[in-house]
């Protein structure tokens, strides 16, 4: 079937990714009446358009013929209650003959939500546990550890993982896609998952873990994951036809085409062959907003292929800003979906939100449309790329995203009064009534330090001097400026920062961690005191 | 805080060298001790004489001086003038020999040059990294390298360390201010050693200058030292009464470029340099991007210049001398080159003498000269190589390289597909073009590809292999093969080509899988 005759999908305003662990969440044996009201009723009366339901991360969560299943009775006692909860719960459901997943779909069609099914395409939980701080697990290793989702396929077959050398250390254990039976049995697993219920679509989540190929290799043999890509969407052709509606695809990637490139995703040969009708985007390992949505605009451009921006589970979320957490995460959020919206993309993704959805409602009743985003506060900030120390276990996760984080960063004197320079990009209008201030976060920052600060060129005054929490000393400092409504306009500024003199005393560099433009708009809620 | 610089408006445009040619130094040592002014010249300019070499570029040496400087050790005073080889002794000694006897080699390479119609650069080499051996800052402060100077030693804490590939654990970090501060010394006193025609600053030699993921956000440090240079040279020029300009060579792409650190964006707007030349940090990258370097300079005078280097990654169990091979290579990648707009050609450590590379250096300089040449359009390369002593040394390097890769079985009838661009009109030339792709482990009994070029199914090909070819050798077979196929001008008119492979069946018998290692063009003609 060519891509321009499938049907474009719905607008489905936000795509929420749910991993499927809710099964662990009540009491042994759980009833599908109280799953269903977990996942939805956080939902309800928000713009969630379309839940994509994870069903597991290798082992089925369904009984199977040809796979390791959940649903199989267990060879030996499980390492928690966690575990044995979430295996036996789904177990029981298969034994009293109940319908899990249509149930799951039934369910959302009558909350007027859509349902796909998500698959985690080389997810590696197995590489540690608790007890294991030193190095991750290594393929030679596997045969003798016992750990959930470890199968006994993956520990026959050492010689089908990336391997030491390959991948950062944590994931060597994760599948080598470049070998053809890999890509049949994740197919296989795929296929069952898309025959379990009436679903709208499937969640192809490449991101989950983003290590597929061996790392140098990765480019020139990504027609092994778009040779993957194309058989599923054959499979999903073949349902469509059989039922006589669309089956969509849904594909997590990286922000931005160099992270695809790196990771051998060749989304631009997807959207040409129409291997897919919805790109959602992010990082490996948190959030990435450095999405190249102008680049994804143009691939698409004359198909009915959509672009969802993906948020996930940041792992700072907005502690240690001088705004409250969730004020700090709605209005930084609210700033990249309105910019993404500005830029061309469909609707917004979420990941790992379903823990907190509840708490996150102010975020799921608004980032859906841009209509729900006019008037909200919002944060603007370079990209910020944390990198982990190299003595941590994960290593390496964030290799492939937010390449063009601009903070954190070192500030070094130089010889031509020079330093680094951010770039803000707002899209957000202020009014006469709109508080615009420039916030930077200095760690190592001393009084006797003197720094200069350029916004679009011009030289700042001297800031207000302020700090997180009770405002006495602290490690870091905040430097704030109140901006002229006419500074803080719609578009890209600059802000540079040079080092002119460094308290002698003081032994380590400053770092610039945190570079934010703050647009607070009258008569809501102040970001600043 | 750029207010005292000389706008680029105001700097002429460089001459339009047709190729610049590198040269690392070595011929120091090409003579026995002592070296005479007159063996040095022969040796620097034998393979240069009568050739479309405009531009010579001369390494100063790494580390140490070749020159007698008052702050910075002179070649050979970092291991007391007690060498680890014959060939050290010779590099060291016969400079050394020559400022001994009062003699200026530099200014004596400038006037022969100029008689030759050849301007000449100084070149720095901005971070070159030959202590690879050493991957522990621990065991630098004890080691006893040339070059290995003592400012290096007694500053650990200036050095890449654990934040770089093993091997460029004792390179600079450049993001500290000292680090910075001495390099535009030693370049500052390189530049006011003779009336050179300009300074390459060679930031690819070795392209390791910040820790490891952040080099994008500590970009304004390599900035830093960029501008202050150019503030030197334009005071040189000023000095002078005529230009001195400045060339830097980069990342062949600008994805390089940004994983570097070079802000090569900024660079071209505040007009911090002449020339920018674009090649690997490890051999040759034909990746170079010139419709993007073109467009970044577009309005400018500045030239852009892709670079070559070394070749033997490109090695092959190929069907001609290697030697014959390459000449074809460079010559298709330079007609590529001057179709998409570049300003010249760039060669490094081609290490030639009167003979060797003549071919290449007499013809690739103009598109005129390279007409009817015959060529190899190749597809990228990327090989890694397995030297635990030169880690990632690739890393940045020929990042679209579409081959060597591992032919796998596909559920969709697929493989990997090559592009390969032909910049020559052979039809109009009267010339002839042939594929050939090497496979590597092919069995040519057992095993099925398919290869399609440019959507159409190609027919059965002549299965060759270096051996049967070569009557000197006794086996017919070899564990390569090539396949090849004629292909009429129809099939391979000028622009970009795709050959896609698809593995059809394979050989139960043999338990690793085939690799395409190549994929050509050659175009010849009578």
């Amino acid at each position: 079937m060519h891509h321009n005759e499938r049907p474009a999908p719905p607008d489905y305003g936000i795509m929420f990714n749910h991993d499927g662990t809710f099964h662990g969440k009540s009491e042994y044996p759980q009833q599908i009446d109280e799953l269903l009201d977990r996942i939805y009723e956080p939902l309800e009366g928000t713009q969630v358009g379309a839940l994509m339901w994870c069903v597991g991360a290798e082992q089925a969560r369904w009984p199977s013929d040809n796979l390791e299943s959940v649903v199989d009775p267990p060879e030996r006692p499980y390492g928690s209650v966690k575990a044995f909860r979430r295996a036996e719960s789904v177990r029981a459901m298969f034994d009293r003959g109940e319908d899990l997943y249509g149930d799951i779909v039934r369910r959302g069609h009558d909350h007027g939500m859509e349902v796909f099914v998500s698959m985690r395409m080389n997810d590696n939980h197995f590489w540690s546990d608790s007890a294991r701080n030193a190095y991750p697990l290594a393929p030679e290793e596997m045969a003798d550890t016992i750990r959930p989702e470890l199968t006994q396929f993956r520990k026959d077959h050492p010689e089908w993982v990336l391997g030491i050398g390959n991948a950062p250390r944590w994931a060597v254990t994760s599948w080598n896609m470049a070998i053809a039976e890999v890509r049949e049995y994740v197919l296989l697993r795929i296929r069952e998952a898309c025959m379990l219920a009436d679903w709208d679509g499937v969640e192809i989540d490449w991101q989950r873990h983003a290590y597929h190929l061996p790392t140098f290799d990765a480019y020139r043999l990504r027609y092994a994951l778009t040779d993957l890509m194309r058989a599923i969407r054959r499979l999903t052709d073949g349902i469509a036809q059989e039922r006589g509606r669309p089956f969509f695809i849904l594909t997590r990637v990286g922000a931005s085409e160099e992270t695809n490139r790196r990771i051998g995703y060749d989304v631009e040969t997807w959207i040409a062959e129409g291997l897919c009708d919805i790109v959602a985007t992010n990082a490996n390992s948190g959030n990435d907003p450095g999405v190249d949505v102008e680049r994804y605009v143009e691939m698409m451009e004359g198909t009915n292929v959509r672009l969802y921006p993906g948020f996930d589970s940041h792992g700072e979320f907005g502690r240690g800003h001088l705004v409250e957490q969730s004020r700090w995460r709605e209005a930084w959020l609210r700033g990249l979906a309105k910019s993404y919206y500005e830029r061309g993309a469909s609707g917004i993704h979420t990941f790992n939100w379903h823990n907190y959805a509840a708490r996150l409602n102010s975020l799921l009743t608004t980032l859906g449309s841009p209509d729900t985003l006019t008037g909200v506060d919002t944060i603007f900030t370079p990209v910020k790329r944390h990198i982990r120390d190299r003595a941590e276990i994960r290593y390496g996760a964030e290799r492939d995203d937010r390449l063009l984080g601009e903070v954190p960063v070192p500030l070094y004197g130089t010889l031509t009064g020079d330093g680094p320079t951010f770039h803000i990009h707002v899209h957000d209008d202020s009014a006469e009534d709109t508080v615009a201030e420039l916030q930077i976060n200095l760690d190592h920052f001393s009084p006797k330090d003197a720094v200069s600060v350029t916004f679009d060129g011009q030289l700042l005054d001297e800031p207000t001097l302020r700090r997180v929490g009770d405002g006495s000393v602290s490690e870091d400092a905040w430097l704030v400026w109140k901006l002229r409504t006419d500074q803080a306009v719609r578009g890209t500024h600059e802000v540079r920062m040079v080092l002119e003199q460094r308290d002698p005393r003081v032994g380590v560099p400053i770092v610039v961690e945190n570079v934010e433009l703050h647009l607070t708009h009258a008569p809501k809620g102040r970001l600043s005191s | 805080m750029n207010a005292n610089l000389v706008t680029s408006a105001s700097r002429p445009p460089v001459p339009d060298y047709r190729i610049i040619y590198n040269w690392d130094g070595a011929p120091h040592f090409y003579s026995e001790y002592p070296q005479t002014m007159k063996q040095f010249l022969e040796k620097v300019y034998d393979p240069l004489a009568d050739t479309q070499v405009d531009a010579l570029f001369w390494c100063m040496g790494t580390h140490e001086a070749t020159w007698l400087s008052d702050n910075i050790p002179v070649v050979g005073d970092t291991v007391d003038r007690v060498y680890g080889s014959v060939r050290s002794m010779r590099d060291s000694e016969n400079l050394r020999a020559m400022l001994e006897r009062g003699e200026d080699p530099y200014s004596a390479m400038v006037d022969r040059g100029r008689a030759l119609g050849i301007d000449v650069w100084t070149s720095i080499r901005m971070n070159d990294q030959h202590f690879w051996d050493i991957d522990r800052l621990e065991t630098m402060v004890k080691s006893n390298s040339q070059g290995l100077t003592d400012m290096r030693k007694r500053h650990p804490e200036w050095c890449l360390g654990d934040d770089a590939p093993n091997w460029c654990t004792t390179s600079w970090n450049m993001a500290i201010p000292e680090v910075r501060e001495h390099k535009l010394d030693l370049i500052e006193q390189a530049c006011r050693l003779t009336d050179w025609d300009g300074v390459e600053l060679d930031w690819q030699r070795h392209a390791f200058h910040l820790p490891s993921k952040h080099e994008y956000r500590m970009r304004y440090a390599l900035t830093d030292l960029q501008r202050a240079i150019r503030r030197m040279a334009d005071g040189l020029a000023e000095e002078r009464g005529r230009p001195f300009p400045v060339a830097v060579r980069v990342g062949a792409t600008m994805e390089a470029c940004r994983n570097i650190g070079y802000d090569i964006e900024t660079w071209v707007k505040e007009g911090l340099c002449d020339i920018i030349i674009g090649g690997g940090n490890s051999g040759t990258d034909p990746c170079f991007e010139t419709e993007e370097f073109l467009k970044l300079v577009e309005g400018t005078d500045i030239r852009v210049y892709p670079g070559y280097d070394f070749d033997s990654r490109q090695a092959a169990d190929r069907l001609i001398p290697h030697s014959e091979w390459r000449n074809w290579w460079f010559a298709a990648m330079s007609q590529g080159h001057f179709e998409r707009g570049a300003h010249g050609m760039y060669a490094f450590n081609w290490h030639a003498n009167a003979t060797t590379r003549r071919e290449s250096l007499t013809s690739i300089g103009s598109p005129e000269t390279l007409r009817r040449k015959n060529k190899a359009y190749a597809a990228i390369q990327r090989s890694i190589a397995n030297n635990p002593l030169r880690e990632d040394s690739e890393r940045d390097d020929r990042l679209y390289g579409e081959v060597p890769v591992t032919l796998y079985r596909t559920l969709t009838h697929d493989g990997p597909t090559v592009h390969i661009s032909l910049y020559d009109d052979v039809e109009a030339e009267g010339g002839s073009v042939r594929l050939l792709i090497e496979l590597e482990h092919f069995s040519p009994t057992g095993d099925e590809v398919e290869i399609t070029l440019d959507g159409a199914v190609l027919g059965a090909p002549v299965i060759r292999n270096v051996n049967a070819d070569d009557p000197a050798v006794p086996e017919s077979v070899h564990e390569n093969s090539w396949l090849v196929w004629n292909l009429s001008p129809t099939q391979c008119g000028m622009g970009p080509h795709e050959v896609k492979i698809v593995l059809v069946k394979r050989d139960p018998r043999i338990g690793v899988p085939i690799v395409v290692n190549n994929v050509e063009f050659w175009v010849t003609y009578e």
